[in-house]
């Protein structure tokens, strides 16, 4: 886990801060004066006096200045070195006379150099803590980039999923990688969304085997009616007496009657699968660009600007719209997806363009159709319905739907009716 | 062909408030010819002001585009905007707010040098300009207490003019003057048309809307009626305004 090396870095930085801190107390500043080299150089100066030449003092470390009694240098270790008596004093120089015979002859002045020991180990302790700093800011940056991956992303991604799925659109999966934290959690979530899918397909299937038992039962029971139908009428035909016309007649009346109860019958479940409740408001266009981005799973969309306007629209239907033709084009086409829009006439007109294989031409005017399904829709979900639903809904909002196949793939067009 | 003073393009005001959406003005395509006098007329609430004001770039939209010539000015930031009104639009209130402690003559300079730096030349200007309304020598002089209320519009109405705006916006400019006042303002107005100003004036009133040459009528936000009349004859009210009344009939006025 990279968590762990972050701590392994982490601790291999306390420990070097430690090592510092160690070795910044071991350093001894010793601000003393060297006796021995001080007599040592008093010594030799006053040996070789009035003749001092360099190479005399070549073993000697301390800068030091000679001067004679009126307090002019006389020599220098090095030049410039010897500013004023007061300075030597002020900054802690040792100063000796030097004597010859019980006379004496004149001053050594030897100068402290502890200032600049300070300066360096000041220079060095800056550096260290530099460096600290540096490191810490990095394993900061680093520790903020891996948190942002690894947590703040995947759960936002967990976020856009939740809302896909509390507007009940159950298709968008959830991809995620099984390596980050929430791995195992986010699989579940998304074994969660597939079973409520299968939950809410086979709900409908059942509900649809039901209705369609009942349409198919009432159009069987058409057929005999019609027999009967049409024996009596031949009969009646034929009858002789009154009496036998009669009663004839009633058997016909009331095979009619059964046969406009079973037609009643039949379409009312038709409707009843139909029955979708449509609010239309006037909203800018402006959200049908969010619209096209939520139903956008694979992010293969491109929706070129809307031209801002004022359009007629139930919200929460017209996303539905979207999703379906969005998730058609995921699911037939496989390709990227273009959305163009433009005003003409009263209606605000959205072409959405898929780069796919398009549909055969045969097929083209059932599209619309209930429980129509093309002959490529073999192996993928569908109920052949979302078609069907979409246009009843535009035609609800007074707009409409359309579609046609290009050269270069499929395009379908929604429009919507422009407020006034 | 007449020239294009100011087009808009699905031009959309909404307020909201609280979470309340209201449409005042629904996609609005309009185009107001150079050298018309354009009324708008409409019943209260039905969104004259907010297109007054969204056309005359006090206001902005909240979709949409509006066109000065090539210059397109709902997308210009508020500073920009105070500058075209400045350099292209009048404006006539019902209210004057001439400034009180000022004479007429000064209140129409204040404006007017707000853009020319030649004072001579103006002050002459306004002079005219004032003498053209109908305001003599004695008037320049007088405070805006001292004047009457057609009077004070008329100097209202020079001061909007003075620095020869392409387009005069003038919401119900005899609204609060009775009728003979009201009168004298429109013939300034009607005179000032002819001279070849562009206006546009919003009214709820038909013998004021009556000056107009194209009258537009405003229902929730939606142009529901365009129509056209000749140039405003005197002595020829009567048909015009039966003219006027049909059209308004028709509008369900």
């Amino acid at each position: 886990m990279k968590s762990k090396g972050l701590l392994v870095i982490a601790a291999a930085i306390c420990a070097a801060g430690l090592l510092f801190f160690i070795l910044i107390n071991r350093i001894a500043i010793n601000t003393d004066v060297d006796v021995v080299a001080v007599n040592e150089i008093v010594k030799t100066v006053e040996s070789h006096w009035p003749d001092l030449a360099p190479e005399d003092y070549q073993a000697v470390t301390l800068p030091f200045v000679v001067l004679d009694n009126n307090g002019a240098p006389i020599y220098e270790t090095s030049t410039g070195l010897f500013t004023t008596f007061n300075n030597a004093v002020k900054h802690n120089g040792t100063i000796m006379d030097i004597t010859k015979d019980g006379q004496q002859l004149g001053k050594i002045i030897v100068l402290n150099d502890y200032k600049q020991t300070f300066h360096d180990i000041k220079h060095r302790l800056a550096l260290s803590v530099i460096i600290a700093f540096a490191l810490l800011a990095l394993l900061c940056g680093g520790y903020a980039i891996w948190l942002n991956r690894t947590v703040f992303k995947p759960f936002m991604r967990l976020q856009s999923f939740a809302s896909q799925i509390a507007t009940g659109n159950l298709d968008v999966p959830l991809p995620m990688s099984r390596h980050n934290p929430f791995g195992a959690f986010t699989e579940s979530f998304d074994l969660m969304r597939e079973q409520l899918a299968a939950a809410r397909q086979s709900e409908y299937e059942a509900n649809r085997s039901k209705k369609e038992l009942v349409a198919s039962l009432s159009h069987d029971i058409k057929t005999p009616v019609a027999s009967i139908k049409a024996v009596v009428e031949l009969m009646l035909v034929s009858a002789q007496d009154e009496k036998t016309t009669r009663q004839l007649g009633n058997i016909y009346a009331k095979a009619e009657q059964i046969h406009l109860l079973i037609t009643d019958m039949f379409h009312a479940t038709l409707e009843e699968m139909t029955q979708l409740h449509v609010t239309v408001s006037e909203q800018s266009s402006s959200i049908v660009q969010e619209m096209f981005a939520k139903a956008d799973y694979d992010e293969r969309v491109h929706c070129e600007p809307l031209p801002p306007c004022l359009v007629l629209m139930d919200t929460s239907r017209l996303q539905q719209v979207i999703d379906n033709v969005i998730s058609n084009a995921y699911k037939y086409a496989k390709t990227d997806v273009t959305v163009r829009s433009c005003i003409r006439n009263d209606h605000l007109e959205l072409s959405i363009l898929d780069y796919g294989n398009g549909v055969d031409p045969d097929e083209l005017p059932l599209l619309f159709n209930k429980f129509y399904r093309g002959a490529n829709a073999e192996g993928l979900s569908g109920s052949g319905l979302g078609l069907f639903i979409s246009n009843y809904l535009m035609q609800n909002m007074q707009g409409e739907a359309e579609c046609f196949n290009r050269s270069d793939g499929f395009t379908v067009i929604l429009r919507l009716k422009l407020a006034s | 062909m007449q020239n294009v003073l100011l087009r808009t393009e699905k031009l959309c005001k909404t307020f909201s408030s609280g979470g309340l959406q209201q449409h005042v003005l629904k996609n609005l395509d309009i185009s107001l010819m150079k050298g018309d006098f354009t009324v708008i007329m409409g019943s209260s609430g039905s969104g004259k002001s907010t297109l007054l004001y969204a056309l005359s770039g006090m206001d902005k939209p909240t979709l949409g585009t509006i066109h000065f010539g090539d210059n397109e000015i709902s997308k210009l930031n508020n500073d920009k905007l105070a500058i075209f009104r400045r350099n292209n639009c009048g404006f006539v209130f019902q209210q004057i707010h001439l400034l009180d402690n000022m004479s007429v003559l000064d209140n129409v300079l204040a404006s007017g040098l707000l853009i020319s730096r030649n004072k001579k030349e103006t002050a002459a200007r306004a002079k005219q300009m004032l003498l053209e309304v109908g305001l003599g020598e004695e008037a320049w002089r007088k405070f805006p207490s001292q004047l009457s209320g057609g009077e004070a519009q008329r100097a209202g109405i020079v001061r909007a003019l003075i620095n020869k705006p392409a387009i005069l916006f003038a919401d119900e400019p005899t609204g609060a003057l009775n009728s003979a006042a009201s009168d004298s303002v429109l013939d300034v107005l009607t005179a000032m048309n002819k001279s070849g100003q562009s206006i546009v004036m919003v009214t709820h009133d038909i013998k004021t809307a009556m000056r107009g040459n194209r009258i537009l009528f405003l229902r929730d936000g939606v142009i529901r009626g365009d129509m056209s009349l000749g140039a405003y004859e005197k002595g020829h009210s009567v048909e015009r305004q039966e003219q006027l009344q049909d059209f308004l009939a028709d509008m369900r006025w």
